[in-house]
């Protein structure tokens, strides 16, 4: 596959033969201004393709983080079963910056990967700004929704039944209101399947 | 509280069950506590074209600006000022929820547009009264370039809900209105008293009226069920025509 540089001016210009020649498999075409390459045109399933593998990359990334923020949760509440109040504000510094990543891996997989992750980056969020700290008892359902983010397939329900399911565990991902507001919520939700 | 009481939820108290100030969302999970929670579809629609709405606001307030601050003088400067305010409690839920950066505001926002809000108004709901069919409360913001879109009007001529049906079996209740409130004080009140004269006549007139709140309250009104009580802020409208119609509000106990 060849590669050509065009301006915008030369690539307007020949524009249907070029789109026909990269259909075809034939060229990858570089758009430049003033020499700088800005943009490409390549064929549609060479981009599919190329989307496919972001996908697939950005899924083995997601599953890797999954796994390290999992092994992480399984310490901290390993730690919380000794004696005395255990300090969540170190696993919470520690488990932000493997959210974050997380949450940029899942965007790339799927919406609502994204909106699982941004949920609990958000809970996350909440107990290191706010003034209600992060209780060892609910270690547990940040852990079972964080696992939610292993299953390749997930729907916007998904995310909105794992608000749910937080909420009834006491941790208002959204609209938190500094309080324990579980009772609103008193029907337990089932755990998301 | 009894497991019997029903309560139903208007527009006005679960946008605040959201984005209120602890002490009032604490009032309201005292309240609803043990009883049985209604809402309709109707407020449902009401929702989305008010809270939700305002969140698709103020999610193209944060793409367009470049400091978080000007983000407050954008909403101060919005026409519709109760839009403005209602901006103003999501923008403070965000902070609330420690979200201040541009990016992590665009993010948390798209969370709430795309289900965080519909899915809160579900919560804690045992049942959703659907009388009215309302088109509207079926739409969902959906994606439209870098923003979303949310059809929050209806025309009259394109028939897509059961509100007319509806209000032509309330006869009775619409001369009841028409009556009691056509010399009310309040111009507003006496307003929808002419309104429900208009029903009375032909009321096909209510649908595609989207922007009025007298008919809006006038139709919460008239599907409150009689066995359950209305949860509202707006006492000041709600109160005349529940009076009318014999319907409870809801008060609670402090």
């Amino acid at each position: 596959m060849m590669e050509l540089r065009l301006s915008v001016t030369e690539a307007r210009n020949r524009l249907p033969v070029l789109v026909g020649e990269v259909a075809e498999g034939k060229n990858q075409v570089v758009i430049t201004t003033r020499n700088e390459p800005k943009a490409v045109i390549i064929g549609y399933e060479a981009f599919q393709r190329q989307q496919r593998l972001r996908v697939q990359g950005a899924w083995r990334v997601l599953t890797e983080l999954v796994s390290e923020a999992q092994a992480l949760l399984r310490t901290t509440q390993e730690g919380c079963r000794g004696e005395g109040e255990p300090d969540l504000y170190l696993f919470l510094v520690s488990f932000a910056d493997l959210l974050r990543d997380i949450w940029e891996a899942g965007e790339e997989v799927s919406q609502a990967h994204a909106s699982i992750a941004s949920e609990l980056l958000d809970v996350n969020r909440i107990y290191l700004a706010g003034d209600d700290r992060l209780r060892p008892e609910q270690l547990a359902p940040l852990a079972h929704v964080l696992t939610l983010l292993t299953r390749r397939e997930l729907t916007m329900e998904d995310a909105a039944q794992a608000d749910r399911y937080l909420l009834s565990h006491g941790i208002n991902a959204m609209f938190p209101v500094q309080g324990d507001l579980v009772a609103l919520y008193d029907e337990q939700e089932p755990e998301p399947a | 509280m009894s497991a019997s009481t029903r309560i139903f939820l208007d527009t006005t108290v679960q946008i605040e069950r959201v984005t209120a100030t602890r002490a009032c969302q604490e009032e309201i999970v005292r309240a609803l506590a043990g009883a049985q929670v209604i809402t309709s579809t109707y407020v449902l629609g009401e929702y989305l074209r008010t809270l939700v709405q305002d969140a698709l606001v103020l999610y193209n307030l944060v793409l367009q600006t470049e400091q978080p601050h000007d983000v407050e003088t954008r909403i101060a400067q919005l026409l519709n000022k109760k839009s403005a305010s209602r901006c103003l409690l999501l923008w403070a839920s965000l902070h609330r929820a420690g979200v201040y950066e541009p990016a992590n505001l665009l993010r948390t926002l798209r969370v709430y547009i795309e289900y965080g809000l519909i899915n809160r108004f579900m919560v804690g709901i045992d049942e959703l009264l659907d009388a009215t069919a309302c088109g509207l409360a079926r739409e969902h913001p959906a994606p439209q370039g870098e923003t979303y879109r949310l059809r929050t009007q209806c025309t009259r001529l394109v028939k897509e809900c059961d509100l007319a049906e509806r209000l032509a079996e309330h006869r009775p209740h619409l001369r009841t209105l028409a009556d009691g409130l056509k010399d009310h004080p309040d111009a507003a009140l006496a307003r929808t008293g002419v309104f429900c004269a208009r029903l009375l006549e032909d009321p096909d007139v209510a649908r595609g009226r989207n922007c009025t709140w007298y008919l809006g309250d006038l139709v919460i009104a008239l599907e409150l069920p009689s066995d359950a009580a209305l949860y509202t802020t707006n006492r000041r409208h709600f109160e005349p025509l529940c009076s009318l119609l014999g319907r409870q509000i809801y008060t609670p106990q402090t």
